[in-house]
Order: C-alpha cells, then structure tokens, then sequence
C-alpha cells in the first residue's frame, strides 16, 4: 500500500499528517519524498508569511538534501493573498506531486487557508492523486474540523477545545499533534462530541499518519500514534449550563499504534502491517 | 444498594477510592458523601494517615469528618509495621463503620501495612461491611496491582509505569489518581496492559467512585472517572519491546464518567445517568450505533 504516485485515475492522493518539527521527523520527509517520486518528484512547500514561520524554508532544504526533483516554496502573507494567487503559483500547485504545508499556529492557518481558492485547488488535486502532507499545526488543518486551540488534561469539558474550519481533505476526522507531551486527550474527545462518529487521530511529535486512498492509516515514526473511535459511543452528554463541567462519554474505542502497525479507517480495524 | 450496617451481614462495604485534592471545607460532596454512607452522626471513622510523611494529617481529617458530622473519629496511627499488630488498634478496627486512608505515599502506606494483621482487618472487616475509603495514595493503595510512580504522558511506553503489590481491596482493577491534572492516561494504559484481563480506573482530583457491594461504581464530584477496560485489550506491535519505546495497543474500551453516572463494572455497561440536580440538565448527544 506504500505505492509510488497514484498511478490509476482517479484514485486519490496520499493524506499524510505529521506530528512535531522537523529535525525529528527525517525518515517521514524522506518516505514522503519517495511517495511523490524521489527524484522525479516536483514538491510544494506552502507556509504563512515566512517572517512569521520559517518552517517551510527548513522543509525545503530538507527535501533539496533528499534530492528531490524540485521544490516550490509558497508563500501565502493573507486570505486575499490565497484568493488571488498568481498564475505561476497555481500552476506550480498544478504540477506538484505532493504539498506540504507547514506551520507552528493552527489559527492563523485556519485563517489565511481554509476555504480559500488555494485550499479548493489542493482538495481538487487532491481527489485527483497529488498527495498532500501537513507537519505540526498543518497536520491539524488536514480535515475539515481543526482544533485550533484548549486547555490540558485528559476530561473532556465543554470549555476545553476551539475548533475552527480546516482543508476538508476528509471529512469524519479530527487530527491532533504533539500528542504524547502535551496532554491533549480531552481536548481531542471533546472536538470529537462536537464531531459526531468522527475519527480522532492523535499524533506524536517524530511520528506520521500515511494515510492511503483505501483509508488505510500506517503510522511511520519513533513514536505512537492514538486512535480513538466513537462509533459505538453509547452516550455522551454535554452539561449545557456549565461550560467548565466535565463531559461523560461511554463507550470510546482507544487504539495506540506504533510503528508497523495499520488502521482501516472504513472498518475501523487496527491490525499489524502485512 | 448501601451495604448493610448489621455486624455479621454478609454484605460487602463500599470501597471509595478518591483522586486527591477533594474539597474538605466549602462543598465536601465527596467526604460529606462516606460520612453518611458510613452512619452519619452514628458512625465511627478511622483514618490512617500512614502514607503521609506530615504529623498533623490525621488531625486535619478528624477535624474536618468532625465538622462534616460524623460521630466519632479514631486516628491510627501506623509508623513502624509493628504498631499493625497492635491489639488496641485491631480494637478499634473491630468497632468501626468506615475507614479513610489518607494521600501522601502508596508505597510507604503498603510497605508499612502489607502482610499484616492491620491489612488482614481491612480485607475482612470490608468483607463484612465496613466501608473503606482512600485518598490519592490511598486510592492507588486499594488495588492488588498498586501503581507505585511512573512518568506522565498520553502514549504508553514501556517501563513508564512500576507496579507493587497493594491491600487487595480491589482486585481487577488498578487505580490511579490526580488522572487529568497530571496527565497520567500512559501509564495507566502501560499498567492496564501488563494485566491480563485487567481495567483500570483514573480518578481526577475531587472526584470519587464509590464501588458498591454489586460492583456498581458511582461517580461523585466534580471531575471525571476514567475507565479503562483492557478485556479485549492485546499489544499491537507483537513483538517484544524495550524500555522507553512505544507501546502499541488495541482494542482499548475508554469510558468517561462524571457526577452521577452509574457504571457496572462486572458487565462493563452504564446502569444509569443518575437523578440528581445536574443530571437534568444532561441530555443524549450521541445515540447508539452499533
């Protein structure tokens, strides 16, 4: 299921969300390379106004030292600026076998990206086979709900997350990063109440969600990825005047995976890679 | 389903473990809760503050069951494992309606207690119902398999929990406490997962599960019980795995609880959302799949 580019019409691009920044998360640049067509391949890199973030010139030096084929990287300072983007850069998307797009704050990308032409054009090519990957608050932005922002701890209350509109790659998915070190599970089952039968994947920093056009999820990285599965939730139940109160939820589904291991996202099913 | 007070009643007490940091002065809902599950004016109460290194825990409680109502208080007072063979203290235990352990350090509470005539009195006189309470270690001390300390963190990772034998009160259950406010999710899952067809319960600060007679928990307070049923639960990777990596699981049931909410721990379903003044605000958000 690794497959190089999508190579059958129609079947749509990798969807591919990586926790934490860069240094750590060499084997997953250089498996997204690959993905795209190593040598071959022609990557976007897309960012916010580099004065704000750097990531994405960082990304694009690391994709340059795995020599790939060639890298653009895109700029965008505002939503106007994602609205009327300049023909070369909608060109350059239109090329590209995969996009990246990086950044460190989930508002502000929320913001400049989500329901913009951009974000129409890499659905669009999406659908059509470019695979598309976000690092840090990117991997956030993924499905249509982002969580943009809340408090620690593990009890899920109702004051606990800020959601915000994201790409909409897929739709019954809520993604979170820098999982394992900062306490996000309630925040994540509170986004998912807000969510309905939706799929919570939380991501830990050096660790990528490869997430295939069969919706099979294989997790790539030193360290665990956490599904959590509210389809056979039983009850859950908001305290509607109290926005501190905690939250019950009966009957989650928790898998934590590891490298080598796979989750069917349409069945979900988690099993060991074969 | 309050167990009966009747010596000799073959009725189990309750055992109350609590998250740590419960409310003791403005709205001790979870404390005013044992006191009068234990009698009310008519009970009688022993704390042990043995897992705590400071001298005046004892008298912190008993001034505070005082004031709460309750009849009588008896401190015992365990330094050297010796004392838990004392015949006054076993006295005492004899003619008690309740027991509250309080917070500080499990593994000192069970080094001192375990595998002694005290802890025997505990196991029987719960046995026959006397109710037993714990706060923070006290709770953690409650299970056969006691999380002595580990690291904090969402994922589980090998090694990141040590487990110690603790006074058996509890017996598929491992507990832990201070759960949301010191992120302790991981290690639990680590513990959960060493125990074959074991559950685990994580209580937040000023939240309790008072467990009945009927193994029916019910949560009082103002946080969340979380409940960890590792009965399908299996290591995912297959393979052996070395400390500090990822430890990968599936099949994880996850059930938050809060305020009201009755949970059957035998049959692992929801027995009822409670009647209360805050359960009436409730409502279904999310209906059965299946």
């Amino acid at each position: 299921m690794n497959g190089s580019t999508a190579s059958t019409v129609d079947a749509r691009g990798f969807i591919v969300a990586i926790g934490g920044v860069l240094p750590r998360n060499g084997e997953i640049v250089q498996r997204f390379a690959d993905l795209c067509g190593g040598k071959c391949a022609r990557i976007a890199v897309i960012s916010v106004s580099p004065e704000i973030d750097d990531s994405g010139a960082r990304y694009e030096r690391a994709f340059r030292e795995l020599g790939v084929g060639r890298v653009d990287v895109i700029a965008f300072e505002n939503r106007a600026a994602c609205e009327s983007a300049e023909s070369a850069t909608r060109d350059a998307l239109a090329r590209a076998h995969g996009v990246l797009l990086v950044g460190q704050d989930p508002a502000l990308l929320s913001q400049t990206f989500s329901g913009t032409a951009i974000a129409q054009q890499i659905a669009c090519r999406n659908a059509e086979g470019m695979h598309v990957a976000g690092a840090c608050a990117g991997a956030s932005l993924l499905p249509r709900q982002t969580i943009i922002g809340g408090a620690g701890g593990t009890t899920p209350r109702a004051d606990i997350v800020k959601l915000a509109p994201g790409l909409g790659l897929m739709d019954q998915l809520v993604i979170d990063q820098h999982f394992r070190h900062q306490d996000r599970l309630g925040r994540m089952l509170m986004a998912l109440t807000y969510t309905p039968h939706a799929i919570g994947i939380g991501i830990d920093e050096g660790t990528a969600a490869f997430i295939g056009p069969d919706d099979v999820l294989e997790v790539v990285g030193g360290g665990g990825i956490t599904i959590i599965d509210t389809s056979r939730l039983q009850h859950s139940a908001i305290h509607a005047e109290r926005k501190h109160a905690p939250v019950s939820m009966i009957g989650l589904h928790l898998d934590i995976l590891v490298e080598g291991s796979v989750y069917d996202l349409s069945a979900h099913l988690a099993s060991m890679h074969s | 389903m309050h167990g009966g007070r009747p010596h000799g009643n073959a009725t189990r007490g309750f055992v109350i473990p609590i998250g740590g940091a419960e409310n003791r002065v403005q709205n001790p809902v979870v404390l005013r809760r044992f006191v009068k599950l234990c009698g009310g004016p008519r009970a009688h109460i022993a704390v042990i503050p043995t897992a705590s290194s400071l001298d005046d825990t004892g008298q912190m409680y008993e001034s505070v069951f005082g004031q709460i109502g309750a009849g009588r208080i008896s401190i015992l007072p365990f330094k050297k494992r010796s004392d838990c063979e004392s015949k006054q203290y076993l006295d005492v235990l004899n003619c008690v309606d309740g027991v509250f352990m309080t917070g500080g350090d499990q593994v000192r509470l069970t080094e001192l207690l375990n595998d002694t005539s005290v802890a025997r009195s505990l196991r029987e006189r719960n046995a026959h119902g006397v109710h037993i309470a714990g706060t923070s270690a006290g709770a953690s001390a409650m299970s056969s398999a006691m999380i002595a300390g580990g690291r904090s963190g969402a994922t589980p990772r090998a090694g990141m929990v040590e487990l110690a034998p603790g006074f058996g009160l509890i017996d598929r259950f491992v507990i832990d406490q201070h759960f949301s406010q010191r992120d302790r999710l991981g290690r639990l899952l680590t513990a959960v997962a060493s125990i074959p067809f074991g559950a685990g319960i994580g209580l937040d600060e000023d939240t309790a599960a008072f467990i009945g007679p009927d193994n029916t928990l019910e949560v009082v307070g103002s946080g969340s019980v979380t409940i960890i049923d590792g009965a399908v639960l299996r290591n995912a990777s297959g393979a052996s795995i070395d400390h500090g990596q990822a430890v990968g699981l599936t099949g994880v049931q996850l059930h938050i609880l809060v305020d009201g909410n009755k949970y059957d721990l035998a049959n692992h379903t929801l027995v009822s959302l409670g009647l209360g003044a805050k359960s009436r605000l409730t409502h279904d958000a999310t209906t059965l799949l299946t």
